[in-house]
């Protein structure tokens, strides 16, 4: 094949993978051309077909951009909205309390924060789920980038009477350790201090759904040369029963017993009030790929079962 | 997960279209609620970006009618298949009872179609599900690209980097004029329906 032919060919399929969407092929295809006419100075109008070509390329790097950018979630109409309450709410739970919640939970998880914020507002009247709609309001502002209205939304909360001083307890400690991932340093202002009789009553109960919120965990080294000995881990991440650790991939003797499925029989839970003992089944293992805490494994332990131990 | 109502003989099943992004997911839900008209419940509901490529899913719901004394309905969905939206697509093949995977046949896509089906074996082991044990049914689409002089995966180059361990059912398509869609659609149904009986027991004997 000669070289126009070639060409020709290499153009016309750039063309086709432009209009498919593949814009990283088309660019490639468009280089590779660029590359075949620089090694052939004798090319009448070489200059301006490099230009176009080049020119081309620039259009397909656009593109590119655009579609890798970390545009904000578009807002959906209230009908797909809906749907998505419908399609995405997985609880089983027939109590009208909890459908709602998990309906507005979905939304979130599709990035419709402002819609999901009015809902978990609206939630705030209904005792059972007050403390996950509360978590559930100061992260949607903070995955909209929204801190300052987190923090106003916490402290607004303080004198509210539907918070006593143990909810409030829970979300300060929630709402400072969202902070302290996301970097900020911003202090909140500590809540009333928790009565000991507003206290012993949580404690006694075992509720694996309105569990309080865990600071750390300490995990038994059940097999291996480090057999018997304890480490501890803090906790990244909570949602209602399940909490997420960072595991590096030095401990290989603990990332050695945290398979899927495996229950962790002996585990020690802080919290801000208590130390518990508890079991804990591990739920999910995902070695981070990218960013700082690349090489390291994010877990996700699900508390199975708790006893307080002290506090 | 299915639901299954045995009082009033009805099933719902969730399929799943999964593969690399701009493999023709959506194309093929769109030929499916062109053309079966009569089994489409509803409207079929697409979430795009500004440069039409899917940004949380397309939903597109199907009644079958009544198979062996059951009602049979099925929600088809399509994941985003760019890479930066892994979280929907985890979210989106939550209870899901089957999978088509759409795979690109141009030459240029071999690699990603091998990365989004090892996505697909991590997201559904995920939710305690074994890709060599969920309903799955392949397909290699843009097979008309070839006569446009687009460089193309054979077949048996396709079946051996996705399918020579897996073994399911793949069809040759061309979503965009719908050939490989309805074969695709029959096999992933069947093979659903066939699995959800086994762990069922919905439909009656004939």
């Amino acid at each position: 094949m000669d070289l126009a032919s070639k060409i020709k060919e290499i153009l016309k399929q750039a063309e086709i993978y432009a209009a498919q969407g593949l814009f990283v092929e088309a660019r490639d295809n468009y280089r590779g051309v660029i590359d075949l006419l620089q090694a052939q100075p004798r090319v009448k109008d070489r200059e301006k077909i490099l230009k176009s070509l080049n020119a081309k390329v620039e259009a397909m790097k656009a593109r590119i951009r655009k579609v890798e950018g970390a545009a904000p979630p578009p807002v959906l109409s209230p009908e797909v909205q809906a749907l998505i309450k419908k399609l995405f709410r997985f609880s089983l739970s027939d109590d009208p309390d909890h459908v709602a919640l998990d309906g507005a939970v979905a939304l979130t998880k599709f990035g419709q924060y402002g819609s999901a914020i009015g809902e978990f507002e609206d939630l705030l009247g209904r005792p059972t789920v007050r403390l996950a709609a509360a978590k559930n309001i100061l992260r949607c502002h903070l995955a909209a980038d929204e801190i300052p209205a987190a923090t106003e939304k916490y402290r607004g909360w303080i004198g509210d009477p539907r918070f006593d001083s143990e909810l409030l307890g829970k979300l300060h400690a929630f709402l400072q350790s969202l902070l302290e991932q996301k970097g900020s340093a911003v202090e909140l202002p500590e809540p009333p201090r928790i009565l000991q009789s507003e206290m012993l009553p949580t404690l006694q109960v075992e509720a694996p759904d309105e569990v309080l919120d865990i600071n750390g965990v300490r995990i038994q080294i059940s097999e291996g040369p480090s057999k018997g000995l304890y480490v501890d881990y803090d906790v990244s991440f909570q949602s209602g029963n399940v909490i997420s650790i960072l595991v590096s991939e030095q401990d290989a003797e603990v990332l050695n017993i945290l398979q899927l499925g495996e229950i962790l029989s002996n585990v020690e839970l802080t919290a801000a009030v208590a130390i518990f003992k508890g079991s804990a089944k591990v739920m999910a293992k995902n070695r981070i790929k990218v960013g700082p805490r690349s090489g390291f494994f994010n877990v996700d332990l699900k508390i199975r079962a708790f006893a307080v131990s002290c506090g | 997960m299915a639901v299954f109502n045995p009082k009033k003989r009805e099933i719902e099943c969730k399929l799943v279209y999964y593969g690399p992004g701009r493999c023709g997911k959506t194309t093929n839900l769109e030929w499916i609620h062109r053309t079966f008209t009569k089994n489409v419940v509803g409207k079929m509901v697409s979430i795009n970006t500004d440069g039409d490529r899917t940004l949380f899913f397309d939903f597109l719901p199907m009644g079958l009618g009544k198979i062996r004394g059951c009602e049979i309905r099925v929600q088809l969905y399509t994941v985003p298949g760019q890479v930066k939206y892994s979280a929907t697509r985890k979210l989106v093949l939550k209870g899901v009872d089957g999978v088509v995977f759409v795979a690109d046949s141009m030459a240029v896509r071999r690699e990603k179609n091998a990365l989004s089906l090892k996505d697909l074996a991590t997201n559904l082991k995920e939710y305690g599900l074994n890709i060599f044990k969920v309903p799955l049914v392949m397909q290699f689409n843009k097979r008309d690209l070839g006569a446009e002089g687009v460089p193309l995966l054979s077949i048996e180059q396709m079946q051996r980097d996705l399918n020579r361990q897996l073994k399911v059912p793949a069809f040759p398509a061309s979503a965009l004029n719908g050939e490989g869609v309805r074969d695709t659609l029959k096999a992933a149904l069947e093979s659903t329906l066939k699995h959800l009986h086994q762990e069922m027991r919905w439909a009656q004997p004939t």
